[in-house]
């Protein structure tokens, strides 16, 4: 019983990570740009079959085992370039325009990247195993856990500690915040805005390749990956609390958590679920657990 | 002849965090009355309005109107649907219509038809007419066909009291309706509301920093200062009073 | 102004007659683009009550096109019904319910957080469509039999009623519900609506509850929607969770931005350009989202207005140099 609870718990740390890094790349654009993404998921694609790529590419100069590891800071690298191109070309165009336009051109753009990608890297399946069964697994209190998934959980928080920390604790971080709080007068004060919002869009749309860069040694990279995760993490961050980090952490492990319960015992219907309970807190607290107010009407 | 009591404010409070925007007032108005009310900035006059108004909820204290307790109302709809109207110290106007759209959506909504589907707007004459009728009251009958948006700021004021005005109010709030209109058009602008509540009797309550407009058009001015009420009189009673004329001097 | 007049009710006929010869000089595939061109330029009108005349972008419209359609499918085969006048009162019926709830717990929110709330559930109705089986056979779907319309028991094959009769039938409740829709938009409250667009709090000031408004507004949006999912259920004869995706859902408001929302027309337009690209591409290109996405990114960066709103402007350009 208790090694059940214990790997249920382990995995859904795992699921958790996985949410923390995309809704950590969704709060950094809501909170800063005070834009939607709705291209998630097709960035969390993008990221992973980039890795498949360059993974594979890596594989091929014989190098040992622990190398193909910065195979995923390549990936990152990469696609904080897709990120400064997309910001600069497409996203800065729309800047001025209510929140809504954003929406649909994030979503234009996700439709475009998803196909994109279906036309560069084909409809067949695509995998990596062997860096993930390399890792073998863990044994303690009877049970196994693949070292890989450990590692996810840990990458994940990780990062999540690091943009914190960055944020809330440098001096770059402030000005980001300030920029963030009330960008006229970060712009009277002379700060850069523009600068930091390609900035930090990059970061966010390094995150989310990331995210999906190291997760797919577990999983086959196929059309429409992602595309689950991107919305859950969407109904996380509306349930946290738009542009709240705090909310994210919070329910990204709510919803971590009950997914690997609802796998376990109920997996028909765990999706429904996931969004009956962001419904419900949505209905309680409209601007979701740490939202800000806003005037009705 | 003994007088109606239209509002009766008692022991009004509503606290900002520590800051005290209404604190403890008092007030008693008579039907048809033009009261304005005074004081520097922040002094919690349009504060004062806004509770009246049910935009906020106060903290303590009740607000009577003919009689009916309305503090526990809490849509300003249904203070408007009472006949507390106001007006808005920042315009608060449909830029984006016209001014006939204007007019036309507050009749719409004192003969409840705002929730008519299948009646085109164009067969109700009598509508059309009261809308043309309005706007001449308010001289803004050559704007009717364009956007509000449009025309000058004097007359995008006088339409937001236009609106108050055609919802055939009992209680008219407003809140600085001459700010940001250049002085020679402040006297007529003030002329055309004065003659248009006195034909009707509506009481009207006004939040006005102009001195010259609040000595000239007021039966009653009411001095506010740090949410309290300093002092109330009639213009004259106020002027003579050497003291209340320092403060209003600040 | 009566020549302008003229020539839209001038243009409405032509429009209305080559409509009418459509399944007379069409083959079947282009009729099925015409009908289902028809269907989706009812959920646009429909879904432009909300995002054009109220500013509100909902992205749950795909939810409300299949609980009508599997209403409509899971009623007729459970209860063996086959009137389809009567299928389509107890599918609007379970319509209705399901709008007023949604849009009593989604209108509380505004801008941004409603756009998530509408998505969230739409999410969740997909998920129940996908997931329970024994009612909507999930992603195998649901074949659509032939219903009965307006009584008439007629012994034809199958696609003679849908080229032929269920045509004419959607054509006719077409014109129907955008003339009804026409007078909504024109009428006292189609104006308090725009009102809301512009200044929700000051309508509230004139003493009217915007969320009745809104939420009236929402669920003639719904049954709009809904309409459109029961009409292609019978037309397609087949329906399945594709169309609660959020997919469908980005199309429906693809297909009204196209067109444009400022115009009543905007986005029958769009219906029908959206209808045609997105029925023949796939014919042509697997890479058809590509396009889909890749024009919605154009018409949001440069073509704001739609095609109408292109429309408009060439034709004011057009009259000014003639003046």
């Amino acid at each position: 019983m208790l090694s059940t609870t214990l790997s249920i718990i382990l995995t859904g740390l795992f699921f958790s990570s996985m949410f923390l890094l995309i809704s950590n790349s969704l709060t950094l654009i809501v909170y800063v740009l005070k834009i939607l993404n709705l291209a998630q998921g097709a960035l969390f694609a993008l990221g992973a079959y980039i890795t498949i790529t360059v993974i594979g590419w890596m594989s091929t100069l014989n190098l040992p085992l622990e190398l193909w590891y910065l195979g995923f800071i390549i990936t990152a690298f990469i696609m904080m370039l897709i990120g400064i191109c997309l910001e600069k070309g497409l996203i800065s165009r729309a800047y001025g325009e209510t929140m809504e336009i954003f929406v649909l051109l994030t979503n234009g753009i996700g439709l475009a990247l998803y196909d994109a990608i279906k036309g560069i890297w084909g409809v067949f399946p695509l995998m990596i195993p062997y860096l993930y069964h390399s890792a073998g697994n863990l044994s303690f209190y009877e049970i196994s856990f693949p070292t890989y998934n450990l590692f996810v959980i840990i990458i994940g928080y990780v990062l999540s500690l690091a943009l914190w920390l960055w944020l809330f604790r440098t001096h770059s971080g402030r000005v980001i915040r300030a920029s963030a709080i009330d960008s006229e007068m970060s712009r009277a004060l002379g700060i850069n805005v523009r600068r930091i919002y390609t900035l930090i869009f990059a970061l966010a749309v390094a995150l989310c390749g990331l995210a999906g860069a190291i997760i797919i040694p577990i999983r086959s990279a196929v059309p429409g990956f992602g595309a689950e995760e991107a919305i859950i993490s969407l109904a996380i961050i509306a349930a946290g609390g738009l542009g709240s980090f705090k909310g994210a952490f919070i329910v990204s492990h709510v919803m971590g958590i009950s997914r690997a319960f609802g796998i376990s015992f109920y997996p028909e219907i765990e999706l429904a679920i996931i969004f009956l309970i962001v419904a419900i807190i949505l209905a309680i607290k409209p601007t979701g657990l740490f939202g800000k107010e806003e005037r009705r009407l | 002849m003994r007088l109606k009591v239209c509002l009766e404010i008692v022991d009004l409070s509503k606290y900002f965090g520590s800051i005290k925007a209404v604190d403890h007032v008092n007030l008693r108005v008579y039907e048809g009355e033009l009261i304005s009310i005074i004081g520097p900035n922040g002094a919690g006059k349009t504060t004062l309005i806004n509770l009246i108004s049910r935009w906020l909820i106060q903290d303590s204290g009740s607000i009577f109107f003919y009689g009916m307790d309305i503090s526990k109302i809490t849509k300003p709809h249904k203070a408007t649907k009472l006949g507390i109207v106001r007006s808005f110290q920042l315009l608060n106007i449909f830029e984006n219509l016209t001014v006939f759209d204007n007019i036309c959506l507050a009749l719409l909504s004192k003969y409840n038809k705002s929730f008519k589907m299948f009646s085109p707007l164009s067969r109700d004459k009598k509508l059309i007419e009261e809308v043309h009728r309005i706007a001449e009251t308010f001289g803004l009958d050559q704007y009717l066909d364009k956007p509000a948006k449009g025309m000058p700021h004097g007359s995008k004021k006088l339409l937001d009291i236009a609106m108050a005005y055609a919802l055939n109010p009992r209680l008219m709030l407003l809140d600085e309706p001459t700010s940001g209109v250049t002085t020679a058009e402040k006297l007529p602008l003030m002329d055309i509301i004065k003659r248009a509540v006195s034909e009707r009797g509506i009481t009207t309550i006004m939040v006005e920093h102009d001195m010259d407009i609040v000595f000239s058009y007021s039966n009653r001015i009411v001095i506010m200062h740090s949410g309290k009420i300093l002092a109330e009189g009639k213009p004259k009673e106020i002027l003579e009073s050497a003291e209340i004329t320092k403060v209003i001097g600040e | 102004m009566k020549k302008k007049s003229l020539l839209y009710i001038g243009i409405i006929g032509i429009m209305a007659l080559l409509a009418f010869l459509v399944p007379f000089f069409l083959s079947s595939f282009w009729i099925f683009i015409i009908g289902y061109a028809l269907i989706t330029s009812l959920i646009g009108i429909g879904f432009n009550l909300l995002l054009g005349y109220n500013g509100l972008l909902s992205l749950g419209h795909a939810a409300f096109f299949s609980i009508g359609a599997y209403s409509f499918t899971i009623l007729m085969k459970m209860l063996n019904i086959k009137s389809f006048e009567l299928l389509l009162l107890f599918a609007l019926a379970i319509t209705i319910l399901f709008a007023t709830l949604i849009g009593f717990i989604s209108l509380r929110h505004i801008k941004i957080y409603f756009v998530l709330i509408t998505l969230a559930f739409n999410q969740t109705i997909f998920a129940l469509i996908y997931k329970l089986y024994w009612l909507t056979r999930g992603s195998d779907g649901l074949t659509v039999p032939t219903p009965i319309i307006l009584g008439m028991h007629l012994e034809v094959p199958k696609t003679y009623f849908i080229n032929f009769c269920f045509y004419y039938y959607i054509l006719v409740l077409f014109i129907a519900l955008t003339v009804i829709m026409w007078f909504i938009v024109n009428s006292p409250f189609g104006r308090v609506l725009k009102a809301i667009k512009d200044n929700a709090v000051r309508v509230e000031f004139l003493g009217m509850p915007v969320w009745k408004y809104r939420l009236i507004a929402f669920i003639i949006s719904c049954i709009y929607a809904s309409i459109g999912g029961i009409l292609f259920a019978v037309f397609n004869g087949f329906i399945s969770p594709d169309y609660a995706s959020l997919l469908f859902s980005s199309e429906i408001v693809f297909l009204t931005i196209l067109g444009g929302t400022d115009i009543f027309w905007g986005p029958i337009i769009g219906a029908f350009i959206y209808s045609i690209i997105r029925i023949y591409l796939v014919t042509i290109t697997i890479y058809w989202q590509f396009i889909l996405g890749a024009v919605l990114v154009v018409l949001i960066l440069s073509f704001r207005r739609g095609v109408s709103g292109a429309l408009t402007e060439l034709l004011s350009k057009f009259r000014k140099e003639v003046k």
